[in-house]
């Protein structure tokens, strides 16, 4: 047994700036996820899903495929092995690529250079993991859109679409979360990256006929630091709006107190949203390493699949 | 917080909206810069305007923060009183009263103690830095010293009441002469009217900005209180208080009637009718000479007697006590004999035998022995020593032996002073050389009693009040007066008793000094007569003379000085006295304003009425810390902005 000695931080806990000098997305997503799972003392090889597979008593009406036959060759009883492959996610990465997401401040990179190293961290993950992955970007409409499939050459496309990916335009998530709605026949998992900066009506109601649809719905909130401090903007006179050029001549600083509460109001209204309507809400800052995202991510997923077998009948 | 040591600071304050222009500016040209969205603003921007206020808050800190630090530069001072290093350097002049009225006495205190006291309090104040003069005033300024604050302490302690009546228009422009602007005067004084009366402000007043007056007595005061011999006369007669000394023979024989009158007017209406038991004047007596310029000096006091010569009297005083301009009272009288005399002063024993006086008058005190024998000397050549309480103070009485010398001798003493109310009547002892005690006299003075003999050589003879207690102690060439006389002129050369004295000493010496004892001192003197000459003022300038007409009344002295009466072979004196220090009520304060441009500061507020410049401890650590405070929290407030 040795103790590690290398200095060196974990792949998945380098700074997003640092992470993204270290080569092009896929490599740098590959590195996060495989740093990560180390860190959690998971090896990728050992495939299967992070979900707890599980037997469970033989009903009437059970494919007789799915009784796991050795387990009743030992206990001569019937029990169906909830098999991975019938427990594989097809997941979809919902990208804002509104212009206010490549708003930097204080971060070490945009809001949008995040949420694409995030999505691709979680892509080569859920991959790494037989999921079925898809990707959508949205502004004003649906700007992207690629269903969900598994494989390699799913990676290399997923990668070459984010790589592709620009933010511009205005938010109105409404309209295109519907349009991905309908593109989606099947239940999933819908991994929602975005700043939310925006009235609430307009990402509620996308995100309720999410659930509507049966879509299990992750929100990844994605904020610059200096959208939660001000920093950098109190001396100013005015702000203007990157995605619709409007001027508000107010200085910050006779706002900032009115602002930081607004923004927990904001917060607050997902939070209590995400509870009542059974989806997974995020806080994420840029600063955060994105291996830190990623464990975020898992362990509200995690809590999230508990809660869902506790109502399980 | 009751004032500013450098008040000038003070025109930076306006610095303190510099915060407020700087975010006014700020806010109007600082450039609008991105934002991701304006979502979140155009929320808060629907909020309530107070919610925003951290940023204002922090301007406000920031203002705070300044205005008090402009504060502490300014160097605010608490209220109480600092030490001399606490405020710049003052020019202040400590004006005393030395007038007559000064030494007052009521209830055992005397007016001048207080004057002293508040002055010496006031001295004390200064520092090293201030520039000071202290000032003896009366009619005008009598003395004039400065130096450090030390030793005008060490000045004031010798200073005296004199003689002097008060001018205080003339005491105030020559204040004026010498003081330049921004020079604070103190004026100490009992506060009586002086001769002065009230009169129009001048051009400096009303409103001397940098004059303090000073009231010390409090007295109810009144006409005719304290002085020498005011109270020592009914208030409606013209008494006989002394009489003069001569050789053998009627002719020479001069009775002097001493009186004066006082009135608002000045006058002496010498009304009384004739039969009656004296001169009924209008208003009480005083004495004291104003004009007393013009009478013969006291440098010496030659006793005449007959074409033999001049036979001096010589008083020692201290080497430091204020010029007199003219003389005492009872000297100018003796002065005005037809053979008369003039005393002398000297500052030293050895100064003393100097023109070979009869009579050297001197303290009790100690006496070296270089002086001792300088003493034993002049006795050995024929000069009486008379000696006499230099004070009314028991501090000027030594313990002990105080005269040690071969052939002089004196008796130890300590202070006793009778009962308030005790009355004595004193006549001369039987077989005494010299006239009775004048008791009546005694009776009416303020202070009362005597000195008490302890043990020493038994005296060749005394006088001796009704208590048992020696008035007069004489043994060879020696003889001690023993009763503390004033107020306000203790000294017994200025006192109406002297000439009896003189004479009790002067005749147990030489039995032709001894009066004729036609004329009690203190009893009302006899109404002019028919043809009676009345002439004065004396030694001053253009004297008048009257003759009283048949069955007429006495002429109205306007003039003040002495006046000669001359009937059946006696003459009197009278005084017209000056009503500089006749009248000790307490002037109204509004009447001291107006005359004198000066109003009178209550006692209670006097403390703080001087040294205004001068004020309590510096606050500006604290002004400090609190602007530290400010800048601290304004810091606070920016971080808690930042955080949140």
């Amino acid at each position: 047994m040795s103790l590690r000695t290398d200095p060196r931080p974990p792949v998945a806990l380098l700074s997003p700036a640092e992470l993204l000098r270290l080569g092009a997305l896929d490599f740098v997503a590959r590195l996060v996820v495989e740093g990560f799972l180390a860190g959690r003392h998971r090896s990728p090889e050992r495939g299967g899903s992070l979900e707890f597979a599980e037997h469970r008593p033989y009903v009437p009406g059970d494919d007789l495929r799915r009784i796991d036959w050795k387990v009743f060759g030992r206990s001569d009883r019937h029990y169906v092995r909830e098999s991975e492959e019938e427990t594989n996610l097809r997941a979809v990465l919902v990208l804002d690529t509104s212009a206010s997401m490549a708003w930097a401040g204080e971060g070490p990179v945009s809001k949008f250079e995040y949420a694409r190293l995030l999505a691709a961290a979680l892509g080569h993950l859920l991959l790494a993991q037989q999921d079925a992955v898809g990707l959508a970007a949205f502004a004003g409409g649906l700007t992207a859109f690629r269903p969900p499939r598994g494989g390699a050459s799913q990676r290399v496309l997923l990668m070459e679409a984010l790589a592709g990916l620009e933010p511009g335009g205005e938010t109105w998530p409404d309209a295109p979360f519907r349009e991905l709605a309908e593109r989606l026949p099947r239940r999933g998992v819908l991994i929602v990256i975005s700043d939310l900066l925006g009235p609430t009506e307009r990402f509620l109601p996308g995100l309720r006929y999410f659930r509507h649809r049966k879509h299990e719905v992750v929100v990844l909130h994605v904020l610059d630091p200096a959208e939660r401090s001000l920093a950098g903007l109190l001396e100013a006179g005015g702000v203007v709006d990157a995605e619709t050029g409007r001027v508000l001549r107010i200085p910050p600083s006779e706002l900032a107190d009115a602002y930081r509460e607004a923004l927990a109001r904001l917060e607050r209204v997902y939070r209590t949203q995400a509870h009542d309507r059974g989806f997974d809400y995020v806080p994420l800052t840029t600063s955060e390493p994105v291996g830190i995202a990623l464990g975020r991510y898992l362990e509200g997923r995690r809590g999230h699949l508990a809660r869902m077998a506790g109502r399980r009948p | 917080m009751t004032g500013f040591l450098q008040p000038l600071a003070l025109l930076a304050l306006p610095l303190a909206l510099l915060p407020f222009l700087l975010a006014r500016r700020s806010a109007r040209r600082g450039e609008p810069t991105p934002f991701s969205s304006l979502h979140l603003f155009e929320e808060a921007e629907r909020r309530p305007r107070p919610r925003r206020g951290r940023s204002r808050r922090q301007i406000l800190l920031r203002a705070l923060a300044i205005a008090l630090l402009v504060l502490a530069a300014a160097r605010p001072t608490g209220p109480g009183r600092g030490g001399p290093a606490s405020h710049r350097p003052t020019r202040a002049v400590v004006a005393v009263d030395v007038s007559a009225s000064a030494g007052q006495r009521e209830g055992g205190r005397v007016a001048w103690s207080s004057i002293r006291g508040w002055a010496d309090s006031l001295l004390a104040l200064a520092g090293p830095g201030d520039e000071l003069a202290l000032a003896a005033v009366a009619d005008g300024i009598v003395g004039w010293w400065t130096g450090d604050p030390a030793a005008l302490r060490r000045r004031l302690a010798t200073l005296r009441p004199t003689a002097r009546g008060s001018d205080w228009p003339r005491t105030l422009a020559a204040l004026a002469e010498r003081a330049d602007d921004g020079t604070e005067t103190y004026l100490l004084t009992d506060g009586s009217r002086g001769g002065a009366p009230p009169m129009p402000a001048g051009p400096d007043g009303p409103g001397r900005q940098d004059y303090r007056a000073l009231r010390v007595w409090g007295s109810a005061g009144g006409p005719n209180r304290g002085l020498v011999g005011a109270r020592w006369t009914a208030p409606d007669r013209v008494h006989v208080v002394g009489r003069s000394w001569g050789g053998d023979g009627a002719p020479q024989t001069a009775g002097r009637v001493i009186g004066s009158v006082l009135s608002e007017r000045g006058l002496i209406p010498m009304d009384g009718a004739p039969g009656t038991a004296g001169w009924t004047v209008a208003d009480s007596a005083t004495f004291g000479l104003a004009g007393a310029d013009a009478l013969p000096s006291d440098d010496l006091l030659h006793l005449a007697r007959g074409a033999a010569g001049a036979y001096p009297v010589v008083r020692l005083t201290a080497p430091d006590e204020p010029p007199e301009s003219g003389p005492l009272f009872w000297e100018a009288a003796i002065g005005t004999a037809d053979r008369g005399a003039v005393v002398s002063r000297a500052t030293a024993v050895a100064g003393l035998a100097a023109d070979s006086p009869m009579l050297a008058l001197l303290p009790i005190r100690p006496y070296r022995a270089d002086e001792a024998r300088v003493l034993s000397g002049l006795a050995a050549g024929g000069t009486r020593l008379l000696f006499a309480p230099a004070c009314p103070d028991p501090a000027c009485i030594p313990a002990g032996a105080w005269l040690r010398t071969p052939g002089l001798e004196a008796p130890a003493v300590e202070w006793r002073l009778g009962p308030a109310g005790r009355r004595t009547s004193l006549a001369g002892a039987p077989g005494t050389p010299g006239p009775g005690v004048p008791e009546h006299l005694l009776a009416r003075a303020p202070v009362r009693g005597a000195l008490g003999v302890l043990g020493g050589p038994e005296p060749d003879w005394t006088w001796e009040l009704v208590t048992g207690e020696p008035a007069l102690w004489v043994r060879g060439p020696v003889a001690v007066w023993l009763v503390p006389l004033g107020p306000p002129v203790t000294r017994l050369g200025a006192t109406p008793v002297f000439p009896l004295v003189v004479e009790a000493v002067l005749a147990a010496w030489d039995p032709r000094w001894r009066g004729d004892g036609a004329v009690r001192a203190g009893e009302p003197a006899p109404i002019p007569p028919e043809g009676a000459i009345l002439t004065g003022p004396l030694g001053g300038s253009d004297p008048a003379t009257w003759t009283i007409p048949p069955g007429g009344a006495p002429p109205r002295l306007e003039r003040p000085g002495l006046y000669r009466v001359e009937a059946a072979g006696t003459t009197f004196l009278a005084v017209r006295g000056e009503p500089a220090e006749g009248d000790l009520t307490p002037v109204d304060a509004s009447l001291w304003e107006s005359s004198w441009g000066v109003r009178p500061t209550p006692a209670a507020d006097w403390e703080r009425a001087v040294f205004p410049r001068r004020r309590g401890p510096e606050l500006w650590p604290w002004i400090v810390l609190l602007a530290i405070g400010a800048l601290i929290a304004e810091a606070w407030t920016r971080r808690a902005g930042l955080n949140n």
